[in-house]
């Protein structure tokens, strides 16, 4: 079956066996494996990829449902080697310990961001409810998501890191 | 890894007459579907037949007082919809309480009542607002009232070659609520809901409807504590009434998410909050 | 997010301060290699056969079916395997492949390798076992009873410790009140995120590469060489970057990389095996879950003299670390308290349970949860607020504990314990609480809760570690070592120790990620050990390079060499003279020594201080040092519907010395975390052997929507034994999260719940849920 979508800007055209789930195309056929795959059932978040800008679990998807539409990944998430602010944050303020979560929680960050550049804890508590770490309690998460936030308004960026 | 063999109609009618097969099944946003598939369906899986592709059945249209929404409307397009918040504040507060941000944006309203889960959270509002699905099939339309449509859990009068094709309601009546407790703050599903449409004249309550989740196989109306209701002053000692009344209409039982004393005993609770403008505890 | 550090120094460069993690920069941009990232090419996939029940004889295995089906190439049960059919750490009992009988539903009677999942998963159908089925034992005490059902040859019996102090009658008979109550606690799953995965390579003349999700590289390796038939040097052991293991990826990973290593050497072609959550949850080991009795006595005034108390703990199908993780339960039984008279009795007992071992807080949080909550039923008692009682009886400097040990360092408990309490004027707010009206719905509690820790392995085991260090000719450097990076941020903190010591940036280091055929074997990465004891290897290796170096530097520098300063990637002879300092790049000086033929090359090995423990009166100095902590919760708990919220966390503790501040903090958050999910969500339940529940929807853990503000106040108080005074941290957070909230929602409304975890059923009708069958039916057992 032959299936047209957009990948990480790019488009692409493939033949897929039969329908697998967007994680299988992406890891096994694309060798992305940048998504990660931790419950195969819609609870983890670890293996959330932006379908047309939203986060949805490619778990949950099947290949031939992303037929002309757009799809980002980890991998998609710099542009030309440029990290983008959410990935800088992550690392510069030690939200990622194991880092098998990590491209879930950014494509969820990055969604957040895009739709209200300046979230309040309470909402992007509830943007990543979606995405389970079992490593860093969330709270180095949050400081990363507003620290991306304010750099990406150009606010003033204190040096708050303890 | 599982592979799953599909087909991708583009209309309607090319999806119904694939329906009409033998061994084939809908697949809408897949998030309770792809969950359960392999343990369901074991060796012989069904084809799925991807809804994704039928544009008009992503529609929410409003004319005059009536609201229809395609089956394929989700979690999220509920959650955000301006028009939505004032026809149907129930619903809209059922569906942004469910799942995660991922599962919102893929749950489909159509795939939640198909699934027929008594513990569906979209089905208690809908059935407060006495909605009516339409079904489709190679052989023709039928329509049926909510509160029809169900024979038990996950058992529901859909035939097998038959789509919910649309959903609509009149407006709600002045006011609603929904209310559910989970064991988690988010990302659960209900252990107990309570869904409600009512109007309020002079300090009376009239027009009362309200619908109960997980507390029986289906979600079921309270009409007895409905009756109680209508012409009442809300007043502390009509709130306990009532809500000793409704403890008795629910049927529920224990199972992993809770137990029944638990559920009974919070069915009465969920209801005087909701009555009081208490709001979801989060 | 609140920090406080109290004192910090000034003395260090580096360590001390924030740094990112060196590895964060592949994980951010999904470079990072986790196990089931790795493919090789031609590789066939791996699959297991299941127990079908929990208990069973194995009457006949018959594979037939499964190898002819197309595209399978090898079916495996235990007639094939070359070496030994079982392996462990502490009793070699764990079977490959089950061959008499199966002990647990996540027992494997065969494996599969094919050229698909799909034909994988088709053969795996194919296989038929006959089965005797056998009485299931599934409560570990009546496992200990005379006549019960066998789940090995001998007793059911796993471990046994004791503890014994003075005299414990007398110790009551001097007591003016006495309590005993009881306790239990949930079985944890660790939820790694990253579910298990191996690729295993048939190598050169017979031998097996195997790069997985690996936690301790060196008990898998006796593992895989065991069951193999092969020598240790045949074996290699690759750890490919970890997605979280909390003491989980040892035994499960041995069990699966055997498997692996069977199927790639019958097949001569490379296997992968993943696991999905579902065969995660049903075959790893476990958090143990505990019964527990205590019995205490106090003078009126609140000097505690006798605690008693009788503990069992479900060790499940096999021993796995059990006869450890209780000995840690039995020292630390008593709390952080002097207490004259103790007796402590801990069994572990065999069930057909799922099988429990190493899990972050090893044996603590169970104890933890029962002493906690006990001392602040006492102090209900005795009408003393929990505080003052605590005050009371805590362990201070020269103190002995229950195990006899006198405490020669600087006990930090009234330190961590003020400063919890302190900011949030507990005993005013406490003593508030309780004149809460009856009848409103929502009511604020306050609890607090203590520990004390012995760190690394303890007279648990012999302790030793080594790290090598391989200073490059351009004066970067390399660093490997046994202890593994696992999330923790050993790769951070071990840098931050070696860039201190020799001046250099911690962006000049790479620390390699532990491969078994390039680092020394260093014991398991367990028990907080990391930062201890490979520090302090890290430091000698350290220390024997500057000895090699500070000549050739001396003499280019012309300077006496107990002048020189390793700082900035360079060596400065500071200015004595009015010409300015002279200083030579680190790398120009690596070069140098390189040229003069002078070894830059070293192996850091320490070994720790004695520790000793006598089995027959339960008595020794258990550990060489220990760390302490406080935490305080604030919840509000709605009386109507027993909704428990966390509202507010304090923590403090003392890790000696902060190496990476931001890393150390990450490390409270996770572990307080992991604590609130063990108090008020997480259970692992089971059903005579079978398993309940299957993946995280049943499961569940705290999303970012279930947790509360946290502040943490670290306390600067470095250990003379310490890398650079450093002790440790993950695990303290973690073990005294439970008792804080168990205290504090019965400061909210006067119930003592005992028994975890704290559900809206539990809080509101004290009943716990109980699935009998997976059709749905349940029952609610009182509790
Ligand atoms: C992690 C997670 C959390 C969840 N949380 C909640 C929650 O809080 N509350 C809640 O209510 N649910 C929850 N769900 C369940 C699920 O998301 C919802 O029931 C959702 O509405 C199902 O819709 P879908 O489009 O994904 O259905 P699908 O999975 O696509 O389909 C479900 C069933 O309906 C049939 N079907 C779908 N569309 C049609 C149609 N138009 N006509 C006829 N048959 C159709 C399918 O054949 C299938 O049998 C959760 C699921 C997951 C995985
Ligand atoms: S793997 Fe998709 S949500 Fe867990
Ligand atoms: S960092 Fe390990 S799960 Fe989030």
């Amino acid at each position: 079956m032959k299936l047209d979508f957009v990948l990480n800007n790019k488009r692409v055209s493939i033949n897929v066996k039969g329908g697998l789930r967007l994680i299988d195309l992406l890891r096994e056929q694309l060798d992305l494996v940048g998504t990660k795959e931790g419950c195969g059932k819609g609870e983890c978040g670890a293996c959330t990829v932006l379908l047309d800008g939203k986060p949805v679990c490619s778990c949950l998807i099947l290949a031939s449902q992303v037929r002309n539409r757009e799809v980002t990944t980890i991998e998609g998430l710099s542009i030309e080697g440029e990290m983008h602010p959410a990935q800088e944050a992550f690392t510069e303020t030690g939200a990622v310990q194991c880092g098998f979560c990590s491209p879930g929680l950014l494509l969820s960050t990055v969604a957040l961001l895009n739709e209200n550049p300046e979230p309040s804890r309470e909402q992007i508590r509830r943007a990543l409810s979606g995405n389970l770490c079992r490593c860093t309690g969330y709270e180095k998460i949050f400081e990363a998501v507003e620290l991306a936030s304010r750099r990406i308004n150009g606010l003033s960026v204190q040096n708050d890191k303890v | 890894m599982t592979k799953y063999k599909t087909i991708n109609p583009t209309t309607l009618d090319e999806a119904l007459e694939t329906l009409n097969g033998c061994n084939v099944m809908p697949i809408a946003g897949g998030t309770d579907l792809l969950v359960k598939f392999y343990e369901v369906y074991g060796k012989s899986l069904p084809k799925l037949v991807v809804l994704d592709g039928l544009i008009p059945l992503h529609e929410i249209k409003t004319e005059n007082d009536r609201i229809s929404l395609g089956p394929l409307v989700t979690f999220s397009e509920i959650e955000n919809s301006p028009e939505l918040r004032k026809a149907a504040p129930q619903l809209v507060q059922a569906a942004s309480v469910a799942g995660s941000v991922q599962i919102r944006n893929r749950a489909t309203i159509g795939g939640n009542i198909a699934n027929g889960s008594p513990s569906g959270d979209l089905i208690p509002p809908l059935y407060v607002l006495n909605a009516e699905l339409e079904l489709s099939s190679v052989n023709g339309r039928r329509s049926i009232p909510i509160d029809k449509f169900f024979k038990g859990p996950g058992i529901t009068v859909l035939e097998k070659n038959e789509l919910i094709t649309s959903i609509s309601f009149d407006k709600t009546f002045e006011n609603g609520f929904f209310l559910r407790l989970a064991t988690r703050k988010a990302l659960a599903i209900s252990k107990v809901s309570v869904a409600a449409n009512y109007s309020m004249q002079n300090g009376t309550i009239t027009n009362v409807r309200i619908a109960l989740g997980a507390v029986a196989p289906t979600v079921i109306r309270a009409p007895r504590t409905e009756e109680y209701l209508s012409g009442k002053e809300l007043n502390d000692n009509v709130l306990s009434t009532a809500a000793k009344l409704i403890k008795e209409e629910a049927k529920p039982i224990s199972d992993i998410r809770s137990i029944a004393d638990y559920r009974r005993e919070m069915v009465g609770v969920l209801l005087k909050r909701g009555l009081n403008g208490i709001p979801q505890s989060e | 997010m609140i920090l406080r550090c109290m004192k910090h120094d000034s003395k260090h460069k580096i360590v001390g301060s924030s740094v990112p993690r060196v590895d964060a920069f592949d994980k951010v941009s999904g470079r990072a290699k986790y196990a089931a990232d790795y493919n090789a090419k031609g590789q066939l996939y791996g699959m297991v056969c299941y127990a079908s029940h929990p208990h069973a004889k194995i009457l006949n295995i018959d594979t037939g079916k499964a190898a002819k089906l197309p595209g399978v190439r090898a079916v495996l049960t235990h007639e094939d395997i070359p070496g030994e059919k079982s392996f462990g750490s502490v009793i070699p009992h764990q079977m490959a492949l089950c061959s008499d009988k199966v002990r647990y539903s996540g027992d494997v009677v065969a494996i599969v390798a094919a050229e698909s999942i799909e034909v994988a998963e088709q053969a795996i159908e194919l296989i038929d076992v006959d089965y005797r089925q056998l009485d299931v034992v599934s409560d570990p005490k009546v496992a200990l009873k005379d006549g019960a059902i066998l789940i090995h040859d001998e007793n059911n019996l796993c471990a046994y410790h004791k503890v014994r102090r003075g005299n414990i009658d007398e110790g009551f008979e001097k007591s003016d009140v006495i309590l005993e109550r009881d306790y239990s606690t949930s079985k944890i799953e660790h939820s790694y995120i990253e579910p298990e995965a191996v690729l295993a390579e048939p190598g050169e003349n017979g031998g097996i590469t195997i790069t997985g999700s690996v936690q301790n590289l060196y008990s898998i390796r006796r593992a895989v060489a065991r069951v193999l038939g092969l020598s240790l040097n045949r074996v290699r052991i690759i750890q490919a970057t970890l997605g979280g293991s909390f003491g989980g990826k040892d035994e499960t990973m041995s069990a699966l990389c055997c498997r692996a290593g069977l199927l790639a050497l019958a097949t001569g072609k490379p296997v992968k095996m993943v696991n999905t959550r579902e065969m995660s949850m049903r075959e790893s080991y476990k958090r143990h879950s505990y019964q527990i009795h205590y019995k205490v006595g106090s003078t009126k005034c609140g000097i505690l003299q006798a605690i008693e108390s009788e503990i069992y703990a479900d060790a499940g199908a096999y021993a796995a670390m059990s006869p450890f993780v209780t000995w840690r339960s039995a020292v630390h039984a008593t709390g952080p308290y002097s207490i004259p008279n103790v007796k402590t009795d801990v069994y572990a007992a065999y069930t057909n349970n799922c099988y429990t071992g190493a899990m972050r807080g090893f044996g603590s949080p169970q104890i933890c949860f029962a002493i906690e909550s006990l001392i602040d039923e006492l102090a209900e008692e005795l009408n003393l607020d929990p505080l003052e009682l605590r005050l009371k009886n805590i362990l201070k400097d020269n103190s002995i504990t229950a195990t006899g040990q006198g405490l020669k360092h600087k006990v930090s408990l009234k330190e961590v314990l003020d400063n919890v309490t302190e900011k949030m004027g507990f005993v005013d707010k406490w003593k508030q609480n309780r004149e809460q009206k009856r009848d409103t719905a929502f009511k604020r509690g306050i609890g607090i809760s203590c520990s004390y820790r012995g760190i690394s392995l303890g007279a648990e085991g012999t302790d030793a570690a080594g790290v090598i260090i391989s200073i490059q000719t351009d004066g970067s450097v390399i660093l490997s070592t046994g202890l593994i990076e696992m999330g923790q941020g050993a790769a951070t903190t071990i840098s931050m120790i070696v860039s201190e010591k020799l001046g250099i940036t911690p962006d000049r280091i790479r620390f390699l990620s532990a491969d078994t055929s390039r680092s020394p074997d260093s014991g398991p990465t367990v028990a907080s050990r990391t930062t201890f004891m490979a520090g302090n290897a890290a430091l000698r290796g350290c220390h024997e390079l500057l000895e090699r170096i500070k000549p050739v530097a001396a003499e280019l520098l012309r300077c006496p060499e107990q002048d020189l300063l390793f700082e900035n990637n360079s060596v400065y002879a500071p200015n004595k003279t009015s010409e300015g300092d002279r200083k030579i790049p680190f790398s120009e000086l690596a070069d140098k020594c390189f040229q003069k033929g002078i070894s830059l090359f070293a192996h850091g090995w320490y070994k720790s201080p004695p520790t000793t423990w006598n089995e027959e009166n339960g008595q020794g100095d258990a550990y060489f040092t220990y760390v302490y902590g406080a935490n305080l919760a604030e919840v509000e708990v709605d009386c109507i519907t027993g909704n428990v919220r966390v509202l507010k966390f304090i923590s403090s503790h003392d890790p000696g010395q902060i190496v990476n501040l931001s890393g150390a903090l990450g490390q409270v958050y996770g572990g307080v975390i992991m604590g609130i999910g063990y108090a008020m969500l997480e259970n692992y339940a089971e059903s005579e052997g079978n398993p309940l529940v299957a993946n995280f929807d049943e499961y569940l853990l705290p999303t970012a929507c279930d947790i509360p503000e946290i502040e943490t106040t670290l306390i600067h108080n470095p250990d003379e034994l310490g890398p650079l005074g450093a002790k440790s941290l993950g695990e303290p957070a973690c073990e005294i999260a439970a008792p804080a909230i168990a205290n504090a929602v019965f400061n909210a409304t006067g119930m003592r719940i005992r028994h975890l975890p704290l559900t809206l059923e539990r809080v509101k009708l004290g009943k716990e849920l109980v699935r009998i069958d997976s059709r749905g039916s349940v029952k609610a057992r009182g509790g």
